[in-house]
């Protein structure tokens, strides 16, 4: 009961080179699941301090970007903890790319522009037991 | 007389003709024989010793003996002299011979080359069919690069366009609405969609041939077209960085230019994928040298082959692989910048790469 009413914490990082969107995903996501943390970083780079530093439970990750792309940092991800969880949003989820992403062993691909339903659907698949959303 | 010549020669028999001098001294000679023979018969037969006839007996004598003199001095010179015309009669009878066959190889000659010509034309119209052909393959070509760059150019604002309207739904399930969020989402949405209609025009403009000629600022050209591929560079992980020194104008068609540039930059590309360069670098420069406005483009793609090197320009010509390349990018180029603009188009290799340089 006290689970239900108190959601247990969970973290995500979202790497997005876009600030402006990044911010309003983050936003979002942490009015979407109350009680979460969503550190955000704008590229690869960033994003692999920033898991190192947090160690959140899901990484929500572009592809293209600058410096490091998404599939590098998940590969140096991968190296610190191996079941990290992937979502990636990306302009191209066609086969040739999703062969790609296997690799990284992402759950979830998320084709531009982003749809927050199937967002938060692929959150919801892969949160912790029971934790994030009140309803 | 002519004719006969003429028709025995073509046949190919030896002519036989009778000199008429010849006849002539013949008969003479027969005559005086003949006259001779008389006069001395004439007095055995008669017994009479007329003087008249005796005169006439010595002549005809005096006509006989004289007749091996005529025949040297005067006959046989004449003789001589008109068996040479013959002679020369068969000569031009065999040279009208010839001349007529010379005429008739003439006219095969003036035939063939006749035929040859029609061949020839049809050949021409049939590379400048191939040549359009090749042109339209490489404008439609460039228009699927153009697709791909405006995917990956929109991709990104559509995204933002998205998130912004999604906020405005989801701000209100959060009971977070303000009007503040409203304002500013729209006029973002707003600022961008701007953004994407302009993109449109500039690629509109890039594949609507420009009509005359006029003055145009290469920092702008270079600027629209750079906008048409920066993400499908920044896609690729290629940088791209500008640097132009002061402000050039040129007289021109401006959209050819742009296409020129594009083609260029797009070369560069196919150079770092072919070469797996590793950070790929493309660097654009305008500036002016002896009066003439100056851009290169300069790459890191390890350069063109020496041996290739003149050949580069050449129309379809062509390292790529089948399909991939029409060879015609370069081709174009060099006539919009030379022949259409009147300036020119280089190209030399430089440390790790290429300078394309165009100066007009």
């Amino acid at each position: 009961m006290i689970a239900e009413l108190l959601p247990a914490a969970f973290t995500m990082l979202l790497v997005e080179d876009d600030s402006m969107v990044c911010r309003s995903i983050s936003r979002i996501l942490e009015k979407e699941y109350p009680g979460s943390t969503v550190y955000t970083a704008e590229n690869g780079l960033i994003g692999l301090e920033k898991f190192k530093k947090y160690f959140p439970d899901i990484v929500i990750t572009d592809i293209n970007m600058p410096d490091m792309d998404g599939l590098e940092m998940a590969a140096e991800i991968k190296l610190i903890r191996n079941d990290t969880k992937f979502i990636v949003v990306s302009g191209y989820c066609d086969k040739e790319h999703l062969e790609k992403f296997k690799e990284i062993g992402f759950v979830d691909c998320i084709v531009k522009p982003v749809d927050f339903n199937k967002l938060f659907a692929a959150i919801d698949k892969y949160r912790p037991e029971g934790a994030g959303r009140p309803v | 007389m002519n004719n006969t010549i003429v028709t025995t020669a073509i046949s190919g028999e030896t002519p036989r003709i009778i000199s008429p001098i010849r006849l002539i001294a013949r008969i003479l000679v027969v005559l005086f024989v003949a006259e001779a023979i008389i006069m001395f018969t004439l007095p055995l037969v008669f017994h009479t010793e007329i003087d008249p006839v005796a005169n006439f007996a010595d002549s005809v004598m005096l006509m006989i003996v004289s007749a091996p003199f005529l025949w040297f001095l005067i006959a046989r010179p004449l003789h001589t002299t008109a068996k040479e015309i013959e002679r020369l009669n068969v000569n031009i009878a065999a040279r009208a011979v010839e001349l007529e066959m010379q005429n008739i190889e003439l006219q095969e000659t003036y035939h063939n080359l006749k035929v040859e010509t029609a061949a020839h034309r049809q050949a021409m119209e049939e590379l400048r069919e191939k040549e359009q052909l090749l042109i339209q393959q490489s404008r439609m070509a460039a228009m699927g690069e153009m697709l791909g760059n405006i995917a990956h150019q929109w991709r990104q604002p559509l995204n933002v366009v998205g998130v912004k309207i999604q906020e405005l739904g989801l701000s209100f399930k959060y009971g977070e609405l303000t009007k503040e969020l409203v304002d500013a989402n729209i006029s973002k949405v707003m600022e961008i969609l701007q953004h994407m209609s302009q993109t449109i025009t500039v690629f509109q403009d890039f594949t609507t041939p420009d009509k005359e000629k006029g003055l145009f600022k290469v920092d702008q050209v270079i600027s629209n077209t750079i906008q048409l591929v920066d993400e499908s560079l920044k896609k690729a992980g290629i940088s791209l960085t500008v640097n132009s020194i002061g402000e050039q104008n040129i007289y021109g068609y401006p959209n050819e230019f742009s296409q020129v540039l594009m083609s260029m930059i797009m070369n560069a590309k196919d150079a770092f994928i072919e070469q797996d360069t590793v950070s790929p670098r493309i660097a654009v420069q305008s500036f002016t040298e002896n009066g003439k406005s100056v851009v290169t483009i300069t790459d890191n793609g390890g350069g063109i082959k020496e041996e290739i090197m003149d050949k580069v320009f050449d129309p379809y010509f062509t390292t790529k692989e089948l399909g991939k390349g029409t060879g015609i990018g370069l081709f174009l180029s060099k006539t919009i910048i030379e022949k259409n603009m009147g300036g020119r188009l280089t190209v030399r290799n430089v440390d790790d790469g290429s300078e394309f340089r165009m100066e007009v």
